[in-house]
């Protein structure tokens, strides 16, 4: 053990200064954004600081502890005197863990508690930042091992980049390397999983040359640990289970009766295409059948949007066609009555008055059918019955703060803050700061990484209801920053352009400061509410062919 | 008992033989010299007495261990400073010494400072500020106060020049006896500076040992002979035994160096040339390793 304090006594006398170094971007440039201190206008000269920097200096550092005692060669000094590789090797983790995990620790146990996040998503957050700093450093050591000097790492490790780019090529994982997309089930759990096995990986093949120093072996073992990695990370997800939920009452879906949709006849063969023929195997041609269409709750107040449809068309013969379920991803996205109708519904405001016409109608495609069947049924009119999945959002209460710059809201790991808010040319513009503790060592939850777009995740309203009045919030994305890993951090703005007295009736814009200091910001969250099927029922119905929906039809009615 | 015992040892790099079929042995308390030239395979045949390179065949033992087998704990018991050596030259030496300190029960802080002042070393200035002679000093000081059984130095005076040399050797003679390490393997091509050191002697050329015996053996062993007759005098053939490089300098003159000069040998040359004038000159190991690699070329038995 001593042996390992000399070790780790010698090696923070060399680096103490780069070890500074690391510790004040770390801090600075994490608490920097936790703070809010970095000025707004020096973007790239923030990004350099705060995300460029620690990354360099965690290269520098690691592979310098490591390089201090050379691994390889038969010139190292540690090689004759009473050093064990054991020794060696444990007092170099150590040092980065000493360098890198406890200031991590520290830092984001501050996080944690500031934030107010749950126990499980502080683990997550703590578990997260901490692993990936000591995985990352891991595998700078590891390289800074397998080299002589920083050029040949620095080389080395582009070299390892290129490796991991050409294997993602070879073996395809879309959860690696597309983890935004909604349809992998399960991608935050193999990405940590990734970032596991990588450090596991990365041990292994340090403690092997430790013992070794045998530079070749070392180098195959992790040209097969590096797919046995990706391979483990798509088949053994990691996770530490789901965050508690919060005790309120959850959100309750409606019923199909309590939604609208409005078909606007005639279909239409919108675009031909390819599909697979469950007949044949084969890929024929095809072409996709849509409607113009809106979708709406009754009464107003909870956003419904379609995930699915399955239709089935229906002879006089007793013959049917069954297509192929059409996912839609939750389709339309929100119109803004319906937004603001949820959001009322939620502040217990009056909903406002309902447009006569959606104010808008997307195309929504029905189903696809192969180009032969369509001929095959062409003139013949049937029912169509297209059954809709239902997927029903409800607008929830997240934070209340005063109207007012510097303003802040912190519950169960979100810190909401004002950074800016004014009346300006017969609006309120508002510029906002969210920060929201997450972790992809967590399966689901709140404090899971969102899946769903951030738009279509958030509103605000402002509420004076000392006067009466209120407006709600057209806010847009700004920008999106990770201070650190267990962090998203993202500024939005918001435009309040339309007005309302509370009861109903249009409100002139404010046109001074005074209105807004009696005014509070509400950010609500949208809720999964749960989802039901709906059936719409197209009587007469013929299978279009491509451009021929010009021929008149009924009007279109809601059902 | 044997400091270092080698059997059939014998390490290559991919095809190229470093060391081939080496017997060795250095008796306890003995100071052996490698000598050979560039290329001859002496560090490598020290790393891997020392476990930084395994051996290709054979096997070797130090300290009444196999080599390959020396443990952490084993360099408790050796020291070994080489030319080319990373030491960590961010310290200054007293940070070095403070830094092996601990590592070695057996350290002796006063024997250290005494050696420093001795080795007249300025123990405040980080080793990549020192000389190279002034470095090696440092790695051999951080050595010597551990008092380790064998000493090991491969090459330690490449590089330097004539008067940091003799003051490197002058600071090796000066340790008090019981002070030194009881084993010293010193390995160089330099070898008129070994001569001072050096009980045993070994010739090492192309991986090869070509002769191992105590220097002093070899010394009396070795002489060169010019032998210059009252008329013409040719010399011996077939070529006697144990004479080397025989050359006719004139026509009554004959040079040669004798391999085996013993008691007897100068009476059978003078009842050989009878009337002939003859001189017979003592070698320096210099001279004498030089006749053993020109003969290791010319692949001549000695």
């Amino acid at each position: 053990m001593s042996t390992v304090l000399l070790i780790i006594g010698k090696d923070l006398r060399r680096l103490w200064a780069l070890a500074l170094l690391g510790f004040l971007f770390s801090f600075v440039s994490t608490l920097g954004w936790y703070w809010d201190l970095f000025p707004k206008s020096s973007g790239f000269l923030t990004f350099i600081f705060s995300q460029v920097s620690p990354v360099v200096v965690l290269f520098f550092l690691s592979v310098g502890i490591v390089q201090s005692d050379p691994t390889i060669g038969d010139r190292a000094f540690w090689r004759t005197r009473p050093i064990s590789p054991g020794a060696l090797l444990c007092a170099k983790l150590l040092t980065l863990v000493l360098v890198f995990g406890v200031p991590s620790l520290l830092l984001n146990a501050y996080l944690a508690l500031s934030m107010d996040a749950p126990s499980r998503v502080a683990v997550g957050m703590l578990t997260e930042s901490t692993g990936m700093l000591l995985m990352e450093s891991l595998l700078f050591a590891l390289l800074g091992a397998l080299t002589r000097s920083l050029m040949q790492a620095a080389a080395a490790s582009l070299a390892f980049v290129l490796v991991v780019a050409t294997s993602a090529a070879l073996i395809p994982l879309p959860f690696l390397f597309t983890p935004w997309r909604m349809d992998i089930p399960g991608h935050a759990a193999r990405m940590a999983a990734v970032g596991l096995y990588s450090g596991l990986a990365a041990l292994g093949l340090l403690v092997h040359l430790f013992a070794s120093r045998r530079l070749g072996r070392t180098l195959g073992l992790g040209a097969i640990f590096l797919p046995a990695v990706l391979f483990s990370a798509s088949r053994w997800p990691v996770s530490i289970g789901a965050e508690a939920p919060e005790s309120a009452s959850p959100a309750k879906a409606g019923t199909a009766a309590d939604v609208q949709v409005l078909l606007a006849r005639p279909a239409f063969a919108w675009s031909n295409g390819y599909m697979n023929d469950p007949a044949s195997g084969t890929v024929v041609r095809s072409q996709a059948v849509a409607i113009n269409a809106a979708i709406r709750s009754i009464p107003p107040g909870r956003i419904v949007q379609i995930a699915s449809i399955s239709s089935v068309l229906r002879f006089a013969d007793g013959r049917q066609l069954a297509f192929e379920r059409i996912g839609r991803e939750f389709w339309p996205n929100w119109s803004s009555f319906a937004q603001a109708s949820a959001v009322c519904a939620e502040l217990g405001l009056p909903p406002p008055v309902p447009p006569s016409q959606p104010d808008k109608q997307p195309r929504l495609r029905l189903f696809s059918v192969i180009d032969q069947t369509a001929g095959a049924f062409a003139g013949r009119r049937g029912t169509l019955t297209a059954t809709l999945k239902i997927y029903e959002l409800q607008f929830r209460e997240l934070a209340r703060m005063a109207a007012a710059k510097g303003s802040k809201w912190t519950h169960r790991g979100q810190k909401w803050r004002i950074r800016d808010i004014a009346v300006s040319e017969g609006k309120v513009v508002a510029s906002l700061q969210h920060l929201r503790a997450t972790s992809v060592l967590l399966n689901e939850g709140p404090s899971h990484p969102d899946e769903r777009s951030d738009q279509y995740r958030y509103a605000v309203a402002l509420v004076n209801r000392a006067r009466g009045e209120f407006a709600l919030g057209y806010h847009v994305w700004d920008s999106f920053d990770a201070p650190q890993w267990s962090i998203d951090l993202t500024t939005r703005k918001a435009d309040f352009t339309e007005f309302w007295m509370i009861g109903g009736s249009r409100a002139p814009a404010p046109t001074d400061a005074g209105w807004l200091a009696g005014a509070e910001l509400v950010v609500l969250e949208a809720e999964p509410a749960g989802s039901y099927d709906k059936d719409v029922v197209l009587a007469d119905f013929e299978i279009p062919q491509v451009a021929d929906h010009a021929e008149a039809e009924p009007p279109a009615y809601w059902q | 008992m044997n400091a270092i015992e080698c059997e059939n040892l014998g390490r290559s790099f991919g095809r190229l033989p470093a060391v081939q079929g080496l017997n060795l042995s250095v008796p306890e308390g003995s100071f052996f010299a490698l000598l050979g030239p560039n290329g001859a395979g002496k560090s490598t045949l020290l790393k891997v007495l020392l476990n930084l390179l395994r051996p290709s065949t054979g096997s070797a033992r130090v300290l009444g261990r196999q080599s390959t087998s020396l443990s952490a704990g084993d360099f408790q018991r050796i020291g070994y400073v080489a030319d080319g050596q990373d030491l960590p030259d961010w310290m200054t030496t007293s940070q070095l010494l403070s830094f092996c300190r601990p590592l070695y029960p057996s350290w002796d802080q006063s024997l250290a400072t005494r050696l420093a002042a001795q080795f007249d070393l300025p123990v405040d200035r980080a080793l990549s500020k020192l000389s190279r002679g002034m470095r090696m000093k440092a790695a051999l000081l951080s050595c010597l106060a551990y008092r380790p059984e064998l000493m090991v130095l491969d090459e330690p005076f490449g590089g330097l020049d004539p008067l940091v040399r003799d003051d490197f050797i002058q600071g090796l003679l000066e340790i008090p006896g019981d002070d030194r390490p009881r084993t010293f393997i010193v390995s160089s091509h330099d070898i008129d500076e070994v001569e001072r050191l050096a009980d045993d002697v070994g010739f090492l050329a192309a991986g090869n040992l070509l002769v191992h015996e105590p220097a002093d053996a070899l010394r009396r062993r070795f002489r060169s002979i010019e032998i210059v007759g009252p008329s013409t005098i040719k010399p011996p053939s077939p070529p006697t035994e144990g004479w080397t490089e025989v050359k006719q300098a004139s026509e009554n003159v004959v040079r040669f160096v004798c391999t085996s000069f013993g008691g007897e040998e100068e009476g059978r040359i003078r009842a050989r040339f009878p009337g002939a004038t003859i001189s017979i000159q003592a070698m320096t190991l210099r001279e004498i390793f030089l006749v053993l690699a020109r003969a290791e070329r010319g692949k001549g038995a000695l």
